[in-house]
């Protein structure tokens, strides 16, 4: 079940109200259908290393089933995980 | 009966007509297969799909291409298959050319992490080289080349020509030594199946997977549904074709 | 639902002893050369383990029976026992004599239930080797283990059919395998039950009895997450047919050695060993007979030609002519048999670290990885594990 990128790959997500609703990728528009689960992540928030990101758990029309972070601290968008 | 006789004649003399200008070995009589000697095999982890490949598993010893594309279930394939070969007790390798290995999945998959070695080569060729210092040294069961046609790698020099000279150098170490070479191929369709590629020659089973179904637990979605298809299969029947449930929970559930 | 079983026979070589011998009165010691292989339940109630020395054992259990044991004698019980479990479970991984665990996932729908599962593997046990076997079903190894052991019911078995977690909390914190240092502290702690062990933060345990501890504390949360290492039986089969019912031996052999020569070099490469050869054969008047031993080693063709020789000599009579014989070879496995086959994983292993070593050398250690667990309860799932490079 790769590809799996720590930290995940920059994407630029168009999302509605945080929400994403699709994403360009590998040269092609990933239209998300449906949400398969969505979590927040506030880690080591004492420390300079803080990690704070809203994971998205992402069915696409492609057919991708993958996992998507926004990063709250700096606003961007990551792609973390393909299931394959 | 005197039909019959000159026929034999007359193929005799063909054939003696054929040694002449072609040399003894150019014909040879089909021998009668007596016995059935089955394969060593390594399971899949998916009863359906070692069903389906018609000697209860993929065969040792030998080069297995697992092609699909995005969400089809290969690499769950991979690693279940990388699952019971140490459930067997083989020593597995996976070679992770993009550096993108999910070990988090792996885990999931019921790969035991404790004892997987993973190759982090530079480059595809770079991958083709540690593949058979691994292969010539030995101790290894399985190994899972993750993955080849990434238009990355596609665009190096002759990566091509390499991979087939490499191919024809390995298939025989993988025979004499039992270990299986599973090459994960990403293509969405066979059609646009990348041209030049050794792999369809030398693989002996191939097998290709495309998303079929989203699957739902209520609400929820919980995983998805693949088709499995034999391409190729030359320990056994091929163009069989199954479908397969990628459960995705903590630990993945293939059914 | 992944579900392990554990098969224990208590006192599993003394058991054999005892039947062979028919004592049942006085204790018995089991040795080998001059330590103890195996002991009766009255001698380990007076603290003698296997492993000891005779002397010790003689001091604490001084009136026991002494006898000297035979190892192949055991392997090739436990071996027929193996071959019986195999009868009721895809996977079977031995750990040592008298010890064992099964896949037991999805028994139910095939038994019924767990329940008549773990009795048709208690019968079985009893009828192949007429022993009483002890099982404990859970969902990983370690639970089912200790559910065996701690199983007193007349029953023989017990079925955990809660979490792990929850079954084992409330056990003493004896049942897991930590270092006698930990034990002791844990006591002084006042941590008695392994549910109190289980809710201390791994960090902690980390911190204050050492990393080596980690492990035993995952099991306590019932996260033993060990796959089943078994080895799934293989097959190799022959069929021959004479369209004239043959009655000469001799030619016969020879038909049998030539079929057998393929899998006799492909057992040969794979240094495959064969624990059953069954033969069996059609006679022209359509009677069925079948002849099978056991192996337990490397076959040569000699060898293979001297058993096949043995099961033709055996068919009553010389003149019955024979129009089919099918061969098969069944549990073909490393060759170093099962006692050794955790030393065959071990050579494997040795194998495969000595490539690695090489391959390091020669690309760069950082290209050669093994999976570390970092952090395993770290929020972010890409700082659970890490890639180690050779030798760092």
């Amino acid at each position: 079940m790769t590809p799996f990128w720590s930290p995940g790959q920059r994407v630029e997500v168009q999302a509605k109200e945080e929400k994403p609703s699709s994403f360009p990728w590998e040269s092609r528009s990933h239209r998300i259908h449906e949400t398969s689960s969505h979590w927040r992540i506030h880690a080591d928030w004492w420390s300079q290393e803080e990690v704070w990101r809203d994971y998205w758990e992402v069915a696409t029309d492609t057919k991708l089933l993958c996992v998507l972070y926004h990063d709250l601290p700096n606003g961007e968008w990551y792609l973390e995980r393909i299931y394959e | 009966m005197a039909q019959n006789e000159s026929r034999t004649e007359q193929l005799a003399q063909t054939i003696t007509a054929i040694e002449k200008r072609w040399g003894s070995r150019a014909i040879h009589k089909a021998r009668q297969p007596r016995l059935e000697v089955v394969p060593l095999t390594l399971s899949t982890g998916f009863q359906k799909v070692d069903q389906a490949l018609g000697i209860g598993g993929l065969p040792q010893g030998r080069i297995i291409e697992l092609i699909g594309s995005g969400t089809a279930g290969q690499v769950t394939l991979a690693a279940k298959t990388l699952c019971q070969a140490q459930r067997a007790g083989q020593q597995v390798v996976y070679v992770d050319v993009d550096h993108a290995v999910d070990l988090d999945s792996l885990d999931r998959c019921g790969v035991s992490l404790d004892s997987l070695v993973v190759l982090r080569p530079f480059s595809f060729v770079h991958a083709l080289e540690m593949t058979r210092d691994l292969l010539k040294e030995g101790g290894v069961g399985v190994i899972v080349l993750d993955r080849v046609h990434n238009p990355r790698l596609l665009a190096e020099n002759g990566a091509f020509r390499q991979f087939d000279r490499a191919l024809r150098e390995w298939t025989p170490i993988l025979s004499r030594s039992l270990c299986s070479l599973i090459v994960l191929t990403e293509t969405p369709s066979l059609s646009l199946y990348p041209r030049g590629s050794p792999l369809p020659h030398f693989a002996s089973v191939r097998l290709f997977l495309e998303w079929q179904s989203w699957l739902y637990r209520g609400h929820w979605l919980s995983g998805f549904s693949s088709r499995v298809t034999v391409a190729k299969n030359k320990t056994g029947p091929p163009r069989q074709s199954v479908l397969i449930n990628i459960i995705i929970t903590n630990h993945v559930r293939g059914e | 639902m992944h579900r392990v079983a554990y098969v224990w026979i208590p006192h599993f070589v003394a058991e054999i002893e005892r039947q062979r011998l028919g004592t049942q009165t006085r204790s018995l010691l089991v040795c080998d050369g001059t330590r103890v292989l195996g002991t009766c339940a009255q001698a380990s109630a007076l603290d003698v383990r296997e492993g000891d020395s005779l002397h010790q054992a003689l001091t604490r259990c001084p009136d026991a029976h002494v006898i000297q044991g035979n190892r192949s004698l055991y392997q090739e019980v436990w071996e027929q026992i193996l071959e019986a479990l195999g009868q009721h479970s895809p996977l079977v991984e031995e750990e040592t004599w008298g010890m064992a665990y099964l896949d037991a996932g999805g028994t139910s729908a095939l038994y019924g239930s767990e329940t008549s599962w773990c009795q048709a593997v208690r019968q079985e046990v009893q009828q192949s080797a007429r022993m009483q076997a002890q099982l404990g079903v859970a969902g990983s190894k370690f639970t089912a283990q200790v559910a065996a052991k701690s199983c007193t019911s007349s029953s023989g078995y017990q079925i955990v059919s809660q979490d792990d977690r929850s079954y084992l909390s409330s056990l003493p914190v004896d049942w897991l395998p930590l270092p006698v240092e930990t034990h002791r502290r844990l006591h002084l702690l006042g941590i008695r039950t392994i549910g109190r062990f289980a809710s201390l933060p791994a960090p902690a345990i980390a911190e204050q009895f050492g990393t080596q501890n980690l492990q035993a504390h995952r099991w306590a949360r019932g996260k033993d997450n060990r796959p089943l290492v078994g080895h799934s039986p293989r097959i190799w089969e022959a069929h021959l047919e004479f369209d004239v019912p043959e009655t000469r031996r001799e030619p016969l052999l020879a038909a049998l050695v030539a079929a057998s020569r393929q899998v006799l070099d492909d057992l040969k490469r794979g240094l495959l060993a064969v624990q059953r050869i069954c033969m069996r054969v059609r006679l022209f008047g359509g009677e069925t007979l079948e002849r099978s031993t056991w192996i337990g080693n490397m076959l040569g063709p000699r060898k293979l030609r001297t058993v096949l020789k043995s099961f033709l000599d055996s068919l009553k009579g010389d003149d019955l002519g024979i129009v089919e014989i099918w061969i098969r070879l069944t549990g073909l496995k490393a060759w170093e048999g099962r006692q050794l086959s955790l030393f065959a994983q071990q050579k494997s292993h040795l194998r495969l670290e000595e490539t690695l070593r090489k391959l390091a050398q020669k690309h760069s250690p950082g290209c050669v990885a093994r999976v570390c667990t970092a952090d395993p309860d770290a929020l972010l799932v890409g700082n659970q594990y890490r890639l180690a490079g050779y030798g760092q």
